[in-house]
């Protein structure tokens, strides 16, 4: 693996690959519904024990959307990042010249430095729009609403990477997006009081649902530190296992 | 391989699985899981072209095998069968489609990828 290559690669995908476009106004929708969740957010009062008159926290209403909805933006976001250049054969030329690995890392790099300025963008401007609400800033739980969302987002875009380098076009790297993403789902309703739900990036994104919920005195750390260990594991998993499907593969 | 040969091979390991995991007196969802995945793997591992559909064809084919046994023979299967309610039976139908679909789906997934990471493909 060589840092300059993979910072190439990345800086190539972010500044001038022909998809930053897409990725871009795919972002900007998801942050735009995000700020109208938040906006219109007195209707799920209802849903969490707060008191009356209390205002949900913006972070929370992001995250819930973060968790819902963000791996399905991940999944049109990236499921033909590698496919693509595998299906037009672009990849041999570049391929040709850099390392496999450096080519995943930097794909993951520009993947994951898209998403976590989009969660920035989102916790950014909800603490400014409940500033200008009359609500006071929570920093602390907006930096963590950041670190665990990128985080999320993280092991989707993996997870999505190792679905595209192991598809041979774009088609079957969308269906078995979709399909991977019913049998996560499947995973975490049919498991919940079992083990299977270990097996889910959305176990872990839930799990935080709880440290929002309630103040920052009350964080328990071991198991936020737990759930952030395993985000990091189960993201670093399956770009191994890109690494080692890409390495086997005869472009 | 023949299609049929991987077809053959997927549908007779996946019975003697689900007869073991049976005997175990282990989990139906752990075992149904397990079963989808080593099956597809194998199917995977095994087939020239198309692990996806192969994969699916087998373990749909032995989990409704499996299924069918188990509504027939089981003793506990008569509650189903002996109460006379239309509303009974039709759930037991529509969850045993449902996790057939379902496992067929996991074990297509562990097919693709099987496949896909071969380095002899």
């Amino acid at each position: 693996m060589n840092l300059s290559e993979t910072g190439v690669i990345a800086e190539d995908e972010l500044l001038r690959g022909p998809k930053i476009k897409y990725l871009l106004s795919i972002s900007g929708i998801f942050v735009f519904l995000c700020l109208l969740l938040i906006h219109y957010s007195t209707s799920l009062l209802s849903l969490f024990p707060f008191e009356n008159g209390v205002n949900i926290p913006h972070y929370l209403i992001s995250y819930l959307l973060v968790l819902v909805l963000a791996p399905f933006v991940v999944m049109v976001a990236s499921y033909d990042f590698i496919s693509n250049e595998m299906e037009t054969g672009s990849i041999r030329y570049v391929i040709s010249k850099i390392d496999r690995t450096s080519f995943i890392l930097g794909k993951f790099l520009a993947l994951f430095i898209v998403f976590t300025f989009v969660v920035s963008v989102i916790a950014v401007m909800g603490s400014i729009y409940a500033y200008f609400s009359g609500n006071a800033l929570h920093i602390g739980e907006t930096v963590l609403f950041w670190i665990l969302s990128s985080l999320y987002l993280g092991c989707f875009v993996s997870i999505f990477l190792f679905i595209s380098t192991l598809s041979e076009n774009n088609k079957t790297s969308f269906l078995m997006s979709i399909v991977f993403i019913i049998i996560l789902l499947f995973l975490f309703l049919q498991g919940y009081d079992n083990y299977l739900k270990y097996l889910t990036p959305y176990f872990y994104g839930i799990e935080n649902i709880g440290i929002f919920r309630g103040s920052s005195h009350n964080v328990e750390f071991i198991k936020l530190l737990k759930n952030i260990f395993t985000m990091i594991l189960y993201t670093t998993l399956f770009l191994s296992m890109s690494l080692s499907a890409i390495k086997r593969r005869d472009l | 391989m023949k299609t049929t040969k991987v077809l053959a091979t997927g549908i007779i390991f996946g019975l003697a699985l689900s007869g073991i995991f049976s005997i175990l007196d282990f989990d139906t969802i752990y075992g149904g899981f397990i079963g989808a995945i080593l099956v597809g793997i194998i199917t995977g591992r095994l087939v020239d072209d198309g692990p996806i559909r192969h994969a699916f064809i087998s373990i749909s084919t032995y989990n409704l095998i499996a299924f069918a046994m188990l509504a027939l023979f089981d003793p506990n299967a008569k509650i189903v069968w002996g109460c006379g309610n239309r509303a009974v039976v039709g759930v037991f139908v529509g969850f045993t489609i449902i996790m057939i679909v379902f496992y067929s789906i996991i074990g297509s997934f562990s097919a693709f990828v099987a496949y896909n990471m071969r380095s002899d493909k």
